[in-house]
């Protein structure tokens, strides 16, 4: 018979107080960080705050101060109630009230006189720093989930169980990270604490497999017995991992790369029941199990944009979000280029006609060879990219459901 | 003088009073700074924020790396255990220290907050403690030439070349000059190794000239090289070239004039507030500046000071000869060099301190002096090191106030601590019981000043932030620093001189008693009758003949000890000893 293995999710060599620690160290570093250079995000969180604090729900996604600044709210919901919780909770008013935060800091501004003040800066740069709570949590559990893993590698004779606290370490020590979040000024540790808490979860369920068996014996003598084992994961881990995912999904659309994973892993780990009969698994999609996780799924996603659809015109204010979120307007690749295919794509199509450009042959010839070329290369469309993203997406898809 | 008169020079006073004071031996580095002038502000910053780190680094923290190792030397050997981190009790040790010592907030704050160059000043100093400690000659190899493990005063040769260029860099230096003076001067009358005890003995007469003969010439090569290596770097400002003959003139008025800029007993007995005994003094009803005339302060605190400096001096003058050296063949045949850096780096923290306290114009920053040598024995003493580091902090609040350091003092507190909170305390090893001269371990009874003193400082801190003080005394808060650090320097102080009573006790220090009890008591009889004659001292300031006898009565039961004896160990009421 297969045991439940059951993995007792505090079992680890973290004690708290070690986390304690390390968390307070790197808040020191962060404050030391403050006065250090912040870039127009800044002014983009700030504009958030004000717009949360000062605008009916209604307006969140329209509001531009009059055309006088182009930054925008183009968040997704969740993420715009949690600057509404930065900016409307008894915490800032009390600083209001004491002077510690100037009014100004909250006000709408246009983008050419929103000169933050110092202690403004301290506050936004404190509420990252407290975010990165998150951070350490999401650090602190997925190693916790993965030491089930490796003590059960270690148990076949094979793995070797390196220190939890390395990985903890080492997650929240990253400088890339604390230069985006504490300099430049963005909230990803706290999206990232979210992502890991839900990795978590959903490694924790990997652990967690019930098997039912069920022997049906038969009262003829030929002593044969009709043995039926029944695989199914536990369920509730996953829904959480599915649900912490959604979150993150509603707080940050960037996170939208990472969907095809979860949804083909969840769909065959989750949603198929494995039975085995004599020597062969029958796999059956179980409908129920299928119907609870999209449920749970669609609450967690779309449970933000529920305020907003309550509105008078919910069409309008739906196509307003999705083109704030999904702005294609802006172009294929932003001002500075990240490191992608579409940078190899665009600096081929520029070098070939600069090199065009300057062969010594004659303007027939020249065209010719641009119209048949088509130098410069053409600029993919939203669904051309799409598409391209996909099929880039097909290994991970195969290996999450295997 | 070679800045002052650029034109181009637009930035501010500190710039140019910092290359006055410093930067003696980097005098091309000087020429380029000001070829550089005409940056815009944010550079100009950047440049000379990197120049402290760029120093701070190769000088500061390759003296405390050599000096971890060399402490922790030996350490390895010990298996035992390793803590979360799998670390062995070596590394842990090692880390333990190179941590404390690194991460110091004072000097953080300082030097790189502040701005000032001193950890470079503070490095040479540790490096001539090295050297000077070393009781071999280290460039030869033991394995390559027998010679190698015969006593050789090239390290302290070395070790005083590296002074001068601390004491060249920035005279604060002084305040370790003292104790390092009373170490050599004791090493010139060290015992050579290599040479059989029967020889001693047998020759004891004939040994006595060319005994006197080794010291004076030790003495003397001392002497030289200080003298050169001031030389140099002195006489360049000194030597002018006159136009129309084109000759070489030295004129000594320029070095007068260095030594008016060194020393400006002009300014008065104190600067601003200062955890100092004199500011402490200052205020009413005591008011020392008006009972003493004012040309006699120097010599008050001339006086006073030396007086403090007696006995690191004294135990740091047996320690250069080597005490106990004679006794046993082994002990003669011993190395030194291991219970020498201790020593040293406990009498430099003495002498820092017995300066800081009674010393002419001490300013704030002084008692960086005090911790950096103090730092490195974090492994002996981990409670008070750890105590001291933040009672010092604490002690410069008032000017990282003024210099809107609020914040970076709170940060690098937090780091301190929790770095410390992190790694845990190690174990000690085998050859010395725990920490026997941390005193908030050996005396129980001192167990609730640390949390006593931290309780107050937060106190002070809340009543800094929360009231403003009343406008019949506008300083009240600053001077209610500055007396409270007074107080927890003091007693710091006594703490140091007992530490190396008791460093004496635990290496074998005279050659009759050894018993370390005898020792302890010794120690703490000293500190209690230390106490009083301070107290008398300060009161009455006429009087500075009663702290040189209370160090005699330290030396009393020496002079009257019989041969030891076994006797059964008693408990003194004053400490509780731990032994396993």
């Amino acid at each position: 018979k297969l045991a439940m293995k059951a993995v007792n999710p505090f079992t680890s060599q973290i004690s708290p107080k070690l986390v304690c620690a390390t968390f307070l160290i790197l808040s020191s570093v962060k404050c030391l960080l403050i006065p250090t250079y912040r870039s127009t995000d800044f002014d983009v969180h700030r504009n958030w705050l004000a717009i949360t604090r000062h605008l009916p729900l209604s307006e969140w996604y329209f509001d531009d101060v009059g055309g006088t600044t182009v930054h925008t709210l183009d968040y997704p919901p969740l993420f715009a109630f949690f600057e509404w919780g930065l900016s409307n909770n008894f915490i800032t008013d009390l600083l209001l009230e004491k002077g510690w935060l100037d009014e100004r800091c909250l006000e709408l501004l246009p983008d050419n006189d929103n000169e933050p003040s110092d202690r403004c800066v301290r506050f936004q740069r404190a509420t990252v720093i407290l975010s990165d709570v998150l951070l350490f949590l999401g650090a602190y559990l997925a190693p916790v989930s993965l030491g089930g893993v490796y003590s059960a590698s270690i148990n076949n004779g094979c793995g070797r169980r390196s220190h939890p606290w390395v990985t903890v370490l080492l997650i929240v020590t990253n400088p890339g990270l604390i230069l985006l979040d504490h300099v430049h000024f963005q909230y990803n540790g706290m999206l990232l604490g979210v992502l890991l808490i839900s990795i978590s979860f959903i490694i924790w369920g990997t652990q967690l497999i019930s098997a039912k068996v069920t022997v049906n014996r038969t009262t003829d003598r030929s002593n044969s017995s009709d043995e039926a084992i029944e695989l199914r994961s536990s369920g509730l881990f996953e829904l959480l991992g599915a649900g912490a995912f959604a979150i993150l999904m509603a707080m940050k659309h960037l996170y939208l790369m990472l969907a095809p994973l979860y949804l083909f892993y969840l769909l065959r780990h989750h949603c198929f029941v494995a039975r085995r009969r004599e020597d062969y698994f029958n796999y059956s999609f179980s409908f129920g199990r299928f119907i609870v996780l999209g449920i749970v799924t669609l609450i967690c996603l779309l449970g933000a944009f529920v305020p907003f659809i309550m509105q008078n015109q919910p069409r309008v204010h739906m196509e307003q979000i999705l083109a704030r979120l999904f702005p294609f307007g802006r172009g294929l690749v932003h001002d500075y280029w990240a490191a992608n295919v579409w940078a190899l794509y665009l600096f081929t199509s520029r070098a070939a006609s600069f090199l065009l450009r300057k062969a010594p042959i004659q303007s027939g010839l020249r065209q010719k060879i641009e119209s048949y070329a088509i130098i410069p290369f053409p600029e993919p469309d939203p669904s051309t990219v799409a598409f391209c993203l996909l099929i880039g997406l097909i290994p991970c898809i195969i290996s999450a459901w295997k | 003088e070679i800045c002052k008169n650029d034109p181009t020079t637009q930035t501010a006073d500190d710039k140019t009073t910092m290359q006055r004071k410093g930067l003696r031996i980097l005098k091309e580095l000087v020429a380029l700074h000001t070829s550089r002038y005409g940056f815009e502000d944010a550079r100009g910053k950047l440049f000379m924020r990197l120049t402290v780190l760029v120093l701070d680094v190769t000088i500061y923290m390759s003296a405390v790396w050599v000096l971890a190792m060399r402490l922790t030397a030996g350490d390895d050997t010990i298996i035992a255990n390793g803590n979360i981190f799998g670390l062995s009790i070596g590394q842990h040790r090692r880390i333990w220290l190179l941590l404390t010592a690194l991460t110091q907030p004072a000097i953080i704050l300082i030097d790189h907050g502040h701005f000032q160059y001193n950890t470079t000043s503070l490095g040479l100093a540790l490096w001539s403690f090295h050297f000077m400690t070393l009781d071999v000659n280290p460039f030869l190899r033991e394995s390559d030439n027998p010679a190698a493990r015969n006593t050789s005063f090239l390290g302290p040769v070395i070790g005083s070349i590296f002074f001068s260029l601390a004491l060249n860099f920035k005279q604060m230096e002084l305040y370790h000059a003292p104790a390092v003076f009373a170490y050599l001067l004791g090493r010139c009358f060290r015992k050579k190794r290599g040479r059989s005890s029967n020889e001693n003995s047998a020759n004891n007469v004939d040994q006595q000239p060319s005994h006197i003969i080794a010291a004076v010439s030790r003495f003397i090569s001392l002497g030289v090289t200080v003298i050169l290596t001031f030389a140099i770097l002195w006489v360049p400002f000194a030597i002018t070239i006159q136009p129309p003959q084109d000759l070489l003139s030295f004129d000594i008025k320029v070095i007068y004039q260095i030594l008016r800029r060194l020393f400006p007993f002009k300014r008065g007995l104190f600067e601003g507030k200062v955890a100092n005994l004199w500011c402490t003094l200052s205020i009413r009803p005591i008011s020392i500046r008006q009972r003493i005339p004012e040309d006699v302060l120097p010599l008050t605190a001339l006086g006073l000071t030396l007086v403090f400096l007696l006995p690191p001096c004294f135990i740091l003058f047996g320690v250069g000869r080597g005490r106990g050296i004679t006794s046993t063949r082994e002990e003669h045949e011993q190395n030194h060099s291991e219970k020498d850096i201790r020593f040293l780096l406990w009498g430099n923290t003495s002498s820092a301190l017995a300066f800081f306290l009674a010393s002419f114009q001490v300013h704030e920053k002084g008692i960086l002096i005090a911790l950096a040598p103090l730092s490195l024995l974090a492994l002996d003493a981990p409670n008070f090191v750890s105590w001291f580091s933040i009672v010092a902090t604490w002690t410069l609040w008032p000017l990282l106030n003024i210099d809107r350091l609020c914040e970076a003092y709170f940060c690098c507190m937090m780091i301190f601590w929790c770095t410390k909170s992190i790694i845990g305390l190690p174990s000690s090893t085998s050859k010395q019981t725990r920490w026997e001269v941390d005193i908030f371990t050996q005396w129980r009874l001192f167990g609730f000043i640390p949390y006593l003193s931290y309780f107050t400082m937060v106190i002070l801190h809340v009543v800094d932030f929360f009231f403003s003080p009343p406008p019949n005394l506008p300083d009240l808060i600053p001077v209610l620093f500055s007396v409270w650090g007074c107080v927890m320097l003091i007693f710091s102080f006594m703490v140091t001189i007992w530490a190396m009573f008791m460093q004496t006790a635990t290496n074998g220090w005279s050659s009759t008693s050894t018993n370390p009890l005898k020792a302890q008591r010794r120690a703490n009889f000293s500190l209690v009758v230390g106490v009083l004659c301070m107290v008398y001292n300060v009161a009455f300031a006429d009087s500075f003949l009663i702290p040189s006898i209370s160090v005699g009565l330290m030396r009393l039961d020496q002079w009257s000890e019989k041969p030891a004896t076994e006797k059964p160990a008693k408990h003194s009421p004053f400490c509780s000893m731990h032994r396993n």
